[in-house]
């Protein structure tokens, strides 16, 4: 074989590892690109759900009459809750929406044992306390499957990211190293369901 | 190509009727023939409207070994309901009825439910509540309180989703006559052994089982079988409601 031959082939074969190379990393920067669309789509569903939560916890506490004066602590657990959504959405801070998705979670369980188990009797709910509680309830099912989707995206683009030869490119590019996962705290994955069941 | 076609699950795939899987066997005969009509009658009727055509209402019974165990399907239901492919235009209901065996007996003790994104706007989860407390969770009779909880159901979604000028009230007595004098219909069980009893025979020709044999297995690889009804597509919203009988 002379030196031209084995010149020949040797750029051809680089030509093809090139070829090769670049179809994999336009492949892989494309299953990036949609990956991380699908994680923002993911959180976009836990905002909806979280600011409709926001809004039905204010309706339901205006349905209850005497919290403010005989059940003090809930009453602040309540205030307290929402301030910290509000705060966190404004900031646009994810680790502060994660403390109030908690908070606003417990501060309703409370409420509702507040009003229907203990059966204070210097509190009292209008009529329109349970369908709010349900409403509230459906909404906490919403925020379950959207968290549990969430994460799954967010495990599915860190394990993406990292594989090679992706690796070498995303953080060229401006893709992150990973993201964030919606953790509750160090003990919990999930937020414990409300039983509404009816009594 | 079999294997191929084949996904592991961790919950049963639909049934053929596909409205009714009754997985705990607590459902009389009466019961799910009433489910698998209406949900049938629903989709029908429905399919052909423009946007938000094609609803459907699913029915599972699980059996539970205990009360805390409903919890375990607070996202799996999500899950089940995507599985199943509930409602076209996300206008699926999924309902959960679970029970516990005591004292050799099965007794109903709560319901989960999961709405499709459309769904829930026209059966919000307030609604849903309402009928749920005033069928399924204060009748004592079971059968009769899931007739009456698919039928408000169905009120409800026929004249907000589908702008339908009436519907009649839930009666009673009608249903109570059916109850006590519904035969079940084998005739489906009846064709398909009577198929396969023709292609195990000596008698048939090897034409005649070829054109036994492939549909049947077209069917399998394309379609999971026999299938009288299925999913329109549909996506879970998360959105629904749970009761517990105490």
């Amino acid at each position: 074989m002379n030196k031209k031959t084995l010149t020949f082939g040797v750029l051809i074969v680089l030509g093809v590892l090139i070829v090769i190379f670049g179809i994999s990393m336009i492949s892989g920067y494309n299953t990036l690109v949609k990956q991380e669309v699908d994680v923002d789509g993911k959180f976009a569903n836990i905002d909806i759900a979280l600011a409709e939560r926001h809004t039905l916890i204010g309706q339901t506490v205006a349905t209850v009459t005497g919290l403010q004066e005989h059940a003090e602590d809930i009453y602040e657990m309540i205030t307290d809750a929402r301030a910290a959504y509000a705060e966190a959405k404004a900031n646009n801070d994810i680790e502060g929406l994660v403390e109030a998705d908690l908070l606003e979670s417990l501060a309703m369980s409370e409420l509702y044992a507040l009003v229907v188990v203990e059966d204070n009797p210097n509190i009292s709910a209008a009529p329109a306390f349970m369908q709010l509680i349900d409403s509230i309830s459906s909404t906490e099912g919403e925020l379950a499957y959207a968290r549990w989707l969430y994460n799954k995206s967010v495990e599915d683009y860190n394990k993406s990211v990292r594989l090679f030869p992706r690796v070498i490119f995303a953080n060229m590019v401006g893709f992150d190293k990973e993201k964030t996962f919606w953790l509750i705290g160090d003990e919990m994955t999930e937020v414990p369901p409300i039983d509404f069941g009816n009594d | 190509m079999i294997l191929v076609g084949c996904k592991s699950t961790d919950f049963p795939r639909p049934t053929r009727e596909f409205y009714v899987n009754d997985f705990a066997h607590a459902l009389t005969e009466a019961t799910k023939h009433n489910i698998v009509q209406k949900g049938e009658t629903l989709y029908d009727l429905t399919k052909d409207y423009e946007g938000n055509g094609g609803a459907q209402i699913v029915f599972i019974t699980i059996l539970v070994e205990s009360v805390t165990q409903i919890a375990e399907y607070n996202i799996k239901k999500s899950e089940i309901f995507t599985q199943y492919k509930i409602g076209k235009n996300d206008m699926g209901l999924l309902v959960l009825l679970f029970f516990m065996e005591e004292n050799e007996e099965l007794n109903y003790i709560g319901l989960l439910t999961d709405s499709g994104w459309q769904m829930k706007i026209y059966l919000p989860s307030s609604k849903q509540g309402q009928i749920a407390d005033s069928t399924i969770e204060s009748n004592p009779d079971l059968e009769m309180g899931i007739a009456h909880f698919l039928h408000e159901l169905l009120k409800v979604i026929c004249l907000e989703a589908y702008d339908f000028e009436e519907f009649d009230d839930f009666d009673e007595e009608g249903y109570q006559e059916y109850f006590d004098t519904y035969v079940p219909d084998d005739s489906y069980d009846d064709l398909s052994m009577g198929l396969l009893i023709y292609l195990l025979s000596p008698y048939s020709s090897i034409e005649d089982k070829l054109w036994i044999l492939i549909p049947f297995i077209l069917s399998i690889l394309l379609g999971g079988g026999f299938v009288i009804n299925k999913g329109g597509g549909g996506i879970s919203s998360g959105a629904g409601i749970f009761r517990r009988r105490r």
